[in-house]
């Protein structure tokens, strides 16, 4: 029997499969279809400092292969994270992964600080540096001194492991992993979603109220494979694949351009069972071919 | 319970007004569903289309579940294709409910173009619970005779029904929202606001004027949204209408319309 667990940031998690920020929300409505504790990690979506609205309606739309987003954030902020919604997600073991944006450097400090009071029951903090839809949401994630910087600050405002998510919309990726491994990342998730659009040819309004969105699905697949293959070979801390991943194929084509673990996400809107489906079959195939553990295939793409 | 379902397809007909009528075996759903209720259908078809197809349910018997739909795009042109004997793969049941009206209201369903299903549901549960069916008054409108879906259905619940159509090719000339107001301004005039509610299903446009129908009367309303869902059940926070919340700093907030909802009080929608 393949054993799944692995080991990030001197954390084991029960396999390799976790569910991405934004696309199960704090666990609650996932939780009717599986165990959440079935997963590696459940990454919450995006808590901030003070609570968003978010963008008014249309926030989504569909494109072949694929969808469009732009939500714009909404949460209750982190008192409510940490008063209300906590608790649902303790009581149901899940790893939990809490995704985090702020407006400054300090803003991410201070919801470091307020999630190290629970660290018991967090296994790291992930840092969104990229969010395409609200204002400087991406700057983090475009200039390498400043992802350096934050994370750095980050670094000192908590104990907890520390995933850097990246930004597919900058020019080299690999500069900006290299920027958050110096600062201090244990590792990095990516990616985000593709800037885009989507036109209405009959009224000439945008799809989406905040004029352009995020790219998600398995259009952005290649995409994503390609920087985590590129990204592995430049840096030594883990990477956790993201990008339209909608079957254990997909997952498995990570893992060998250099991913430790996969988030899943668009396939969760698709198919609530999606992420239960690709653990099965990546366990089926991992047996098959007569691996021991998910590592043995990390990084071994033949190129 | 909501759950993923493989559901056998035992019918799948075009019927009255342009619209298809599919019946599905889901003994589990019929069970536990409500009016209000819908599922999510996921249909493929050339293109690759990503998403789920919400569905309201338009009634259950024992075994199975039925949904009315319309071909108006992509989707739902590839699934008038299905055929009795098929497979679909289905999330449900889904979302909120109607509430029940006391036995002594006079309800007011108001129904436009593909609006009908949740709204026929909902009556046929109230006559069969012994709701007094004089007192049930359902509105159904469209742009002409020929586009009237479930006319003749709803009639058979022994009700009042009244068609509606804009070009006047049957009953009340004009948009629903006429109908309902003619019906509200004329006979009932004694009977206490509170003792009257209205439910409504549409187009978003015939739903504001409902909102602002039931507003002008002091009727309570519920209505029945629609709207693009990438998952139907509360994860993508997508799909989201703006509705007045106290608790907000700027009074309202973003709700979901696939599990906050579909059904919204009318006067809590803000409507821009």
């Amino acid at each position: 029997m393949t054993d799944l667990s692995i080991q990030i940031a001197g954390h084991k998690y029960a396999n390799p499969v976790w569910l991405a920020s934004g696309t199960c929300a704090y666990g609650r409505e996932l939780a009717d279809y599986f165990p959440l504790s079935s997963l590696g990690a459940i990454v919450t979506k995006t808590i901030t400092l003070e609570p968003r609205l978010g963008h008014p309606s249309p926030r989504v739309f569909e494109t072949p292969s694929g969808m469009l987003n732009a939500i714009g954030l909404q949460n209750d902020g982190i008192r409510d994270f940490i008063s209300n919604k906590i608790k649902f997600l303790g009581q149901h073991r899940a790893d939990l992964i809490v995704n985090i944006a702020g407006k400054s450097i300090s803003e991410y400090c201070q919801l470091c600080e307020q999630l190290t009071g629970i660290s018991d029951i967090i296994s790291a903090i992930e840092l969104n540096m990229s969010c395409p839809n609200v204002s400087n949401g991406l700057e983090f994630s475009k200039n390498a001194e400043l992802a350096e910087q934050l994370v750095k600050m980050a670094r000192k405002s908590t104990h907890l492991p520390l995933i850097a998510k990246l930004s597919p919309n900058v020019s080299n990726i690999v500069e900006i992993a290299q920027a958050v491994e110096q600062g201090g990342a244990d590792a990095i998730s990516m990616i985000n979603t593709l800037v885009g659009m989507a036109v209405d040819i009959e009224t000439f309004k945008p799809r989406l109220s905040n004029v352009t969105g995020g790219l998600s699905g398995p259009a952005i697949k290649p995409v994503a494979l390609a920087m985590v293959y590129r990204t592995y070979q430049q840096i030594k801390i883990p990477i956790i694949g993201i990008g339209g991943i909608m079957n254990y194929k997909d997952a498995i084509e990570f893992m060998l351009c250099g991913a430790q673990a996969v988030q899943v996400g668009t396939a969760n809107f698709v198919n609530p069972m999606a992420s239960i489906e690709i653990l099965n079959g990546m366990q089926n195939w991992l047996q098959e071919k007569g691996y021991d553990s998910p590592s043995e295939i990390v990084g071994k793409v033949e190129a | 319970m909501p759950a993923v379902y493989q559901l056998p397809i035992v019918s799948n007909i075009e019927v009255r007004g342009g619209a298809y009528l599919l019946t599905l075996e889901a003994p589990e759903i019929a069970h536990s569903c409500a009016p209000g209720n819908f599922i999510q259908i996921k249909i493929n078809f050339p293109g690759n289309g990503l998403w789920r197809r919400p569905f309201s349910i338009l009634d259950t018997d024992r075994n199975n579940i039925r949904v009315l739909y319309k071909t108006l795009g992509r989707g739902t042109a590839a699934l008038a294709e299905f055929k009795a004997g098929g497979v679909l793969n289905i999330i449900g049941p889904l979302g909120n409910c109607f509430s029940n009206p006391d036995n002594d209201t006079t309800v007011l369903l108001i129904g436009g173009g593909i609006g009908i299903p949740p709204l026929y549901y909902l009556t046929k549960r109230l006559t069969e619970s012994g709701f007094p069916r004089q007192s049930i008054h359902f509105f159904n409108g469209a742009s002409d005779y020929d586009s009237l879906t479930y006319l003749e259905e709803t009639s058979e619940l022994g009700i009042n029904v009244y068609a509606v159509t804009e070009d006047g090719s049957m009953g009340i000339k004009g948009v629903v929202t006429d109908g309902a107001r003619q019906f509200l301004s004329g006979v009932d005039n004694s009977i206490d606001p509170p003792k009257k509610r209205i439910f409504a299903c549409g187009p978003a446009q015939m739903l504001k004027a409902v909102s602002k129908l039931a507003a002008q009367f002091n009727v309570k309303g519920e209505i029945a949204m629609e709207a693009l869902m990438p998952c139907g059940f509360g994860i993508c926070m997508g799909c989201v209408i703006k509705v007045a919340d106290p608790c907000s700093s700027c009074h309202y907030s973003f709700k979901r319309v696939c599990q906050d909802g579909p059904i919204f009080n009318a006067s809590d929608i803000i409507w821009d």
